[in-house]
């Protein structure tokens, strides 16, 4: 159940390298790309269970991305990834067909938590 | 000005006066002095004739030493004349002066010349008036008077058979009469209505000068000063002419004038004061307006560039904390010391984390264009953004909102920032455990319409002597770490912007309630 494909789009390295690693260690095959354009060609190639991304990216705004990618793949999972300060932002991007959103900087356990579907938002998490 | 008319009517009377003064002595003094002249030349012709007959008989009798003694008496007698006596040829046979004796007059003097014209033609005058005037240097003119002796019958037939019967005319009597005392009785005379008229122009002209120095020039003057402070502007000068003439209306007239540019400039200086004022006004209006501007720009910049920072920084932050996270959960945790100070990295940069979202906040009392919201919605929003968020997860969060609340003016992401920042700090107060009620309903406070949202946490409360200081910058009361003590400050900031208030109340031990009021506008 854990064997669920990733794909992680960020321009910014070290935002590709937390996702893998978090994701990894709970079992996802994670693949990364840096750019709209190579992320579209890899959804093309593979078939992923999963869409985690950037919303701001220099070639592409994020909002064209939300609308080309649920055109093409209307069951997959996407969650945006957005930084403080674009609350609106975020919630348009709910509105344009995002399943869920994770504010950066995150805990690896938030993370976890909007890549698992089916998961109700109030649930116990204890440390 | 003055010395202009006055001179133009001097000197045109002057000229007048004197025209008047010539005429006047040219008809009464020069036609005298005619008349005496003709006088004396008529008193010449009788004398003559006197002296004539008074000698006639002797002529005939030819008592010759008793003529010469005749006419020497005439000059004894006082007669200032010397009487001759010529015969035809132009010898002085008699005269009153005896050195005229023996001595002849030349053929062509002018008692010649009366009767014996150049060509030889002999034209006999009548003889009664016969008279002209010679001058002599300095001894003045002279009147000559004669008259022809003809040749009667009783001259031929007399004894002495002096004179020829066949003559015309035997001899001439001719009277030299000095004018010299005539002659200055004239220059006195003209001389007399010379000064007098002199005397005259001057009295005339000196009255006139006063005359309309006082009359026409004074209040011409007056006048023309009154003109002039008019000129200068200054109206409140009033002439002081009494004159029941021309000129005296013309003053009227000038203080008529200024007491109405009195009145004007007053009300034009009135009507200046207001829109001087209504200027003021408005530059004062510009300059708040301007100053509210340089402050939103200012903010607006300020946002521009915590947002472009924070963009920077959340991605090296979500670094920092993932590996911390990911390293901390591969220590044992019997190695203490390692758990802690990984703890301490992922709690710093959760911190920074927080000051980004402070300051992100702080931007957003910024209002935008957008002014219309919905409270609702906003409280939707807000809960998508923290949903997700660890410290919500044991969060229970209830809404009892009434759907009837209409849209309000104001700027929906800035109320939904102070929506995050309540729910934050009740989390927080709560330890991240508990209950979050948000509650929507509107109410009316005297004629005023409002919207009011509350959230009440079921947290340990607000101890009373902290009330007041919440919402004071930098007031927190989070572990060292945790808060900066903007959050409040800035909601109650943009609360206020909108035209609302937030207030809260607490019961030590029985959690907290939050209070947001906003107007309703209807429009």
């Amino acid at each position: 159940m854990r064997n669920k494909k990733v794909l992680v789009i960020d321009d910014e390295y070290i935002v590709r390298v937390s996702c893998k690693r978090v994701l990894e260690t709970d079992g996802y095959t994670v693949s990364l790309s840096s750019s709209v354009s190579d992320g579209i060609k890899l959804m093309e190639s593979e078939g992923f269970d999963l869409l985690l991304t950037d919303l701001i990216m220099p070639e592409m705004d994020g909002f064209e991305l939300l609308k080309l990618v649920r055109d093409k793949w209307p069951s997959l999972r996407i969650v945006v990834m957005t930084g403080y300060g674009t609350n609106e932002a975020a919630n348009k991007s709910l509105e344009l067909g995002a399943d869920d959103f994770i504010k950066k900087p995150f805990l690896p356990e938030e993370l976890l938590l909007v890549a698992g579907t089916g998961q109700k938002n109030y649930v116990h998490y204890g440390e | 000005m003055r010395n202009t008319v006055n001179l133009k009517i001097m000197v045109s009377l002057s000229a007048l006066l004197m025209v008047g003064a010539l005429i006047f002595w040219y008809k009464f003094i020069f036609r005298a002095n005619e008349e005496m002249l003709v006088k004396a030349t008529e008193d010449a012709a009788y004398t003559i004739e006197i002296i004539r007959n008074s000698i006639r008989y002797n002529m005939m009798s030819n008592h010759s030493e008793v003529i010469q003694n005749t006419l020497e008496n005439t000059t004894e007698a006082g007669l200032h004349a010397i009487i001759r006596v010529i015969d035809h040829n132009g010898n002085i046979k008699f005269s009153s002066n005896k050195n005229d004796l023996g001595k002849s007059i030349p053929p062509d003097s002018m008692i010649c010349k009366e009767c014996h014209a150049a060509d030889g033609k002999i034209i006999l005058k009548d003889t009664g008036r016969n008279f002209f005037f010679v001058e002599k240097g300095s001894h003045g003119r002279t009147l000559k008077s004669f008259i022809p002796v003809k040749n009667e019958s009783s001259c031929s037939t007399a004894a002495c058979h002096v004179h020829a019967p066949d003559a015309t005319i035997n001899g001439i009597i001719e009277a030299e009469f000095s004018m010299s005392r005539l002659d200055r009785k004239f220059k006195e005379n003209n001389l007399d209505v010379l000064i007098l008229g002199i005397i005259f122009l001057a009295l005339i002209a000196v009255t006139l000068y006063l005359l309309v120095s006082k009359l026409v020039i004074k209040p011409i003057i007056i006048i023309s000063e009154g003109i002039k402070m008019v000129t200068r502007g200054y109206y409140g000068h009033t002439l002081d002419i009494r004159a029941n003439d021309e000129l005296g209306s013309l003053g009227h007239a000038y203080n008529d004038m200024t007491k109405e540019l009195r009145a004007g400039k007053n009300e034009l200086e009135e009507k200046t004061r207001a829109l001087s004022e209504i200027m003021e006004q408005k530059s004062r209006e510009v300059r708040k307006t301007q100053k509210q501007y340089m402050y939103t720009e200012k903010l607006a910049s300020l946002g521009r560039m915590a947002a472009s920072v924070a963009h920077e920084l959340n991605s090296p932050l979500t670094g920092i904390i993932v590996f911390a996270r990911l390293f901390l959960k591969r220590v044992p945790l019997e190695n203490k010391a390692d758990q802690d100070d990984l703890k301490v990295i992922v709690e710093q940069a959760e911190k920074c984390s927080n000051i980004i979202a402070v300051l992100l906040g702080y931007s957003r009392t910024i209002p935008s264009d957008n002014l219309d919201m919905d409270i609702n919605k906003a409280i939707d929003n807000a809960l998508n953004i923290l949903k997700n968020q660890a410290r919500f997860y044991n969060v229970l969060i209830e809404k009892d909102l009434d759907p009837s609340v209409p849209r309000l003016q104001g700027d929906q992401s800035q109320i939904e920032q102070v929506f995050i920042n309540l729910l934050i700090n009740a989390s927080d107060a709560m330890n991240n455990k508990g209950k979050v009620i948000i509650r929507t309903r509107r109410f009316t406070e005297d004629v005023n319409e409002f919207a009011e949202v509350e959230f009440t946490d079921s947290g340990p409360g607000i101890p009373i002597e902290n009330l007041d200081k919440i919402f004071e910058p930098f007031y927190t009361t989070k572990p060292e770490g945790k808060g900066t003590g903007l959050g409040l400050a800035v909601s109650k900031g943009i609360v206020q912007n909108a035209g609302g208030r937030i207030f809260v109340k607490s019961k030590g031990g029985e959690g907290a309630s939050f209070f947001i009021h906003l107007p309703i506008n209807k429009v």
